[in-house]
């Protein structure tokens, strides 16, 4: 426990005072690094409520429009044509479980 | 070095997440039933090496490459093959040999046998303007310490790479417990391997010869494509290993964590192989001291651990010494 607060202390450190050393020679996106870990966390607490079909629309959705800003037409297509290909090669074809929401999708 | 010991500690430490092994005491689960097994191994690895490196690339700015340019003659000429042959050959031993031992990675291998050749060559002051011993050497080097890091990983359940981790990773999800006795268990899939390697080499020439220009079309799928469906590929991977919310959650965490260390330049190796020794380590250790009502002197008296523990001790100053002798050769060379 201890020894665990610590290094985590001695991390948190080490990154701060790389990145003043760095300076603003490297810069970060941090607004979409954050909205894609975000996204990852709702579609985590979402997905076995909405099922899988729903949240996976919803992630590509939510990734391309807000992040990529993509066009909505294309978002609409790649969203529908990519959720069907994952549920296909997972569902159908190598049968793992994924979750069905409460309307059963 | 220090940061790389640094990362495997934490790895022991992220190991006792769970049961005690030897009284069954929970260990920093906080209450949470689901930490009760450990952090499941598949989920971490997927988190620290796909879902940071999706992270980092998201965040950075930089567009990615492409490579515009023709590319001819990939067989090269026949004086080519003549000078290449040797180091080829000098080359795919070192790599294979350094990569067996877990922690060494491709990189150093290379570098190695970069050094090596430069030694060896009659006109060494040539090297780094593309002599084809200079190039054939680290490549063959590289690709066969690659083939070197399956021993480890097949034969005793050590990754030692992101790559390596993966597979484990893969292999844990088809339910197979990759370790001493993978070969023993499960021998159609081990020599399935193998077959599959020699299979693999042979298709990997004839088909990529002449769809080299192809391949690097794929390289133009934008990232933004690209990288949405490596997070759900993840996703669904964490989800279905237990058919649980908690393996996401971690993954996403281990992805986060993951990107914080890549950016302060610790690596990742040291710590996904501690993660995974540390539970088949704690067991042992726990027993041995059992055995010795507590006395540490047990590992130190008993010749077998007395030679290991010697040979630890070696293997950690060693690099204090080879690292700057290469270095040196470097500085000399160039």
């Amino acid at each position: 426990m201890v020894f665990g607060i610590l290094s985590l202390l001695l991390l948190v450190q080490t990154f701060i005072r790389a990145r003043r050393r760095r300076g603003i020679s490297e810069r970060i996106r941090w607004g979409s690094v954050i909205l894609v870990l975000a996204s990852l966390f709702i579609y985590a607490i979402v997905l076995e409520k909405l099922g899988f079909i729903v949240s996976t629309l919803l992630f590509i959705a939510a990734l391309l429009m807000i992040i990529e800003r993509k066009k909505w037409h294309i978002v609409t297509i790649i969203a529908i044509i990519s959720t069907l290909a994952f549920y296909i090669v997972f569902q159908v074809w190598l049968q793992s479980n994924l979750p069905k929401g409460f309307w059963g999708l | 070095m220090i940061k790389g010991l640094m990362m495997a500690c934490l790895g022991l430490i992220l190991g006792t997440i769970g049961m005690d092994p030897v009284n069954a005491t929970p260990r920093f689960t906080f209450g949470i039933r689901e930490l009760y097994d450990g952090l499941t191994l598949p989920a971490v690895m997927m988190g620290l090496f796909g879902i940071s490196e999706v992270i980092e690339n998201v965040g950075a700015f930089i567009k990615q490459e492409v490579y515009g340019g023709e590319i001819k003659g990939f067989l090269g000429t026949r004086e080519d093959w003549k000078r290449a042959a040797k180091p080829i050959g000098r080359g795919t031993l070192t790599g294979f040999f350094m990569g067996i031992f877990p922690g060494v990675g491709s990189i150093v291998p290379t570098i190695i046998s970069y050094v090596v050749e430069k030694k060896i060559s009659k006109h060494p002051e040539r090297f780094g303007t593309g002599e084809i011993e200079g190039v054939a050497a680290p490549e063959a080097c590289n690709n066969a310490a690659v083939g070197g890091t399956f021993v480890p990983l097949l034969s005793l359940g050590i990754p030692s790479n992101p790559m390596t981790a993966m597979l484990l990773a893969a292999l844990m999800i088809f339910g197979l417990h990759p370790g001493p006795l993978l070969i023993q268990e499960t021998p159609h899939l081990f020599w399935g391997v193998v077959a599959s390697m020699y299979i693999g080499n042979v298709m990997l020439l004839v088909l990529n010869l002449p769809l080299i220009p192809m391949w690097v079309k794929v390289l133009k799928i934008p990232y933004s494509y690209l990288y949405t469906m490596i997070l759900l590929f993840c996703l669904i991977g964490a989800y279905s290993i237990n058919n649980s919310i908690t393996d996401v959650i971690v993954m996403i965490m281990a992805g986060i964590f993951g990107y914080l260390l890549r950016k302060s330049k610790y690596e990742l190796a040291p710590l996904i192989l501690a993660y995974v020794l540390g539970p088949i380590m704690e067991p042992a250790f726990r027993r041995s001291l059992i055995i010795s009502k507590g006395s540490f002197s047990i590992f130190f008296t008993h010749p077998i651990s007395a030679i290991f523990m010697a040979v630890t001790f070696f293997m950690l100053i060693l690099p204090l010494i080879t690292k700057r002798r290469v270095g040196e050769g470097f500085q000399q060379d160039d």
